[in-house]
């Protein structure tokens, strides 16, 4: 149980790891991030459509030659009375939805020309600054993920790359996106996984990954509560040491060690320069830091794990998984660099 | 040095390990559940979506708007956000002015309509709500003070009209435009503790950059890395002077 569990954790490790190491970074830039940069807005200002008067009479709403709409609204742009007739829309703005503009004062179809579009775009921009480009696209726009609709993109020539978006149903404002808002997304998209551009979190990838770092997290904790019961998992308040006779398999010569007891043996006899054979660092896994002793030890889970049934009764225990405090003579085999320090 | 990596790796991951748990079981539910389900879109009939068998979507008769534009741009001259569209089966104009707040006027005849009673609430949810469970309560929310966490108190005043079963499907009415301003279940409800659990704001759940989920991600990345050598070191280092 002990070996399966250790197992599954490293083998998850390293499945997630590269991922687990970006939720954390990301996960940190959020924390950390100005949020007024990072969404956009530092130079955006609200756009005043607002008409100074409206003395033209509107177009009666029975003249309209439309059927079908479920919704209308008056709508002010630039000054300009249009009648936005809605026909669908969904829950969502960026849903596909199918809306008409249409001119208060004509009655006629009107669609947001390009020049109304472009003096929208430096309105909403707090500062000069000029246009390189303004085009209508259509779905998919890269830079928008989710959205569903044709959107206006006006290109300015500002030091951050700003691209403002249009919604070319409404002549609203749907952001500024510049090199601070691009970051973000970038953050975001690192967050949620979202390497096939959906535009959201719920798709399959996120899915199993978090699966796997659940796991991962049951097992490292399972592996914690494993260590606390066998005593390697406590503060000790008070300094206390212990006198063990360590003989060296090899060499077959003793000395009398005075060991920490607050550390495993495999620590304490490191810091003694006797240094045990191992690969895992001291954490269960290798089997490689065994010593032998004549008392009887309890025998932990990586040890029946590790060391098979004879050598435990011989009396072969793992120097990781036990503390100076429980014992008075060791016999232990040393690696060739600690015999040399010797 | 893997030793004390192995050391550091146990002790860190004993102070924030649990949080670790925490972030994978509350991000779980939150990518794993569908975002539009969790927003309650189940829950509203979708009245400017195309007809739905069941439910006739309503289009609007433009040649039955008697109160024109005109007449209430005359009435209303600073009126603003002006919308037609219906209030169950009557046409009715929305719109905002600076002295009234929000005003909802029929189109048919120009009378302004009064603010949502209990019985016209709950009518009103029960129009947009797509189950037929009966009214468990009906509450009307016009304090800052009394608004619950789930709801802004931008959208004052509410009816909250809550519907029985399981999962409490709720409802926030506006009292004067009579719109459905958001809805609520157990799900969502779920989903905004999983949010406060997985960035750590504890109260509302509004605050990413609060400097206790700060000092935890940093404790938390220190030990993912030192986690990320061990790893290495055990898939791919097989060499056994390791105890150095």
């Amino acid at each position: 149980m002990f070996k399966l569990n250790t197992s599954l954790h490293k083998w998850l490790s390293l499945l997630v790891g590269i991922q687990l190491l970006i939720w954390l970074g990301t996960g940190l830039y959020f924390n950390l991030m100005d949020h007024q940069k990072a969404s956009g807005s530092v130079h955006l200002r609200s756009v005043d459509h607002n008409a100074a008067t409206h003395s033209k009479p509107l177009m009666p709403l029975s003249q309209l030659a439309f059927d079908n709409a479920k919704q209308l609204k008056l709508l002010w742009i630039l000054g300009h009375p249009y009648y936005q007739l809605t026909f669908e829309s969904g829950a969502h703005g960026y849903q596909h939805k199918d809306v008409t503009l249409v001119d208060a004062h004509s009655g006629d179809i009107r669609p947001l020309s390009e020049t109304l579009v472009r003096t929208i775009a430096l309105k909403s921009y707090d500062g000069a600054v000029s246009i390189t480009s303004a085009h209508l696209l259509t779905p998919p726009i890269d830079e928008l993920p989710r959205e569903e609709n044709p959107v206006w993109q006006v290109k300015l020539d500002d030091a951050n790359h700003t691209n403002v978006y249009i919604e070319a149903s409404s002549g609203a404002v749907l952001g500024h996106f510049n090199d601070d808002r691009r970051l973000h997304d970038l953050m975001l998209k690192l967050h949620f996984m979202d390497y096939f551009n959906t535009g959201g979190f719920n798709h399959w990838l996120i899915i199993v990954f978090a699966i796997a770092s659940l796991l991962l997290s049951m097992t490292g904790i399972t592996w914690l509560v494993e260590r606390f019961k066998s005593g390697q998992l406590r503060i000790m308040l008070k300094p206390s040491s212990q006198q063990v006779t360590v003989t060296d398999q090899a060499t077959a010569q003793s000395s009398v060690l005075t060991l920490s007891t607050q550390e495993t043996l495999f620590d304490a006899l490191a810091q003694h320069n006797v240094l045990l054979p191992s690969n895992c660092g001291g954490g269960g896994t290798c089997g490689l830091c065994r010593i032998h002793s004549e008392q009887a030890l309890k025998i932990t889970p990586p040890e029946q794990a590790r060391l098979s049934k004879s050598k435990l009764a011989e009396g072969y225990r793992l120097a990781c998984q036990h503390k100076a405090s429980e014992v008075t003579h060791i016999t232990v085999r040393t690696n060739k660099e600690s015999a040399k320090a010797q | 040095m893997i030793k004390k990596i192995r050391k550091y790796h146990k002790w860190l991951m004993a102070f924030v390990g649990i949080q670790f748990l925490i972030w994978s079981l509350t991000g779980l539910y939150m990518v794993s559940m569908d975002i539009h389900f969790i927003h309650g879109e189940h829950l509203r009939v979708e009245h400017l979506r195309e007809a739905s068998p069941q439910q006739s979507s309503q289009t609007l008769a433009l040649n039955k708007v008697n109160y024109s534009l005109s007449d209430l741009l005359s009435e209303y001259p600073h009126a603003q956000n002006i919308t037609l569209g219906y209030l169950l089966d009557k046409q009715v104009y929305r719109f905002m002015t600076h002295a009234q707040g929000k005003v909802l006027v029929d189109a048919s005849s120009g009378e302004r309509l009064a603010p949502l009673n209990e019985a016209q609430a709950i009518t009103v949810a029960q129009y947009h709500f797509t189950g037929s469970a009966a009214v468990a309560s009906a509450t009307l929310i016009k304090d800052v003070e009394n608004t619950p966490s789930e709801l802004s108190a931008r959208h004052l005043p509410v009816w909250q009209i809550t519907f029985a079963g399981f999962s409490s499907p709720t409802f926030y009415i506006n009292q004067h435009t009579a719109e459905v301003v958001t809805t609520r279940h157990l799900a969502w409800r779920a989903f905004d503790w999983m949010w406060r659990f997985h960035i750590m704001d504890y109260d509302d759940g509004e605050n990413v950059a609060n400097w206790f989920l700060l000092l935890i991600a940093l404790l938390g990345c220190v030990a993912a890395c030192m986690g990320a050598v061990l790893t290495y070191q055990r898939v791919f280092n097989t060499s056994q002077a390791g105890a150095k």
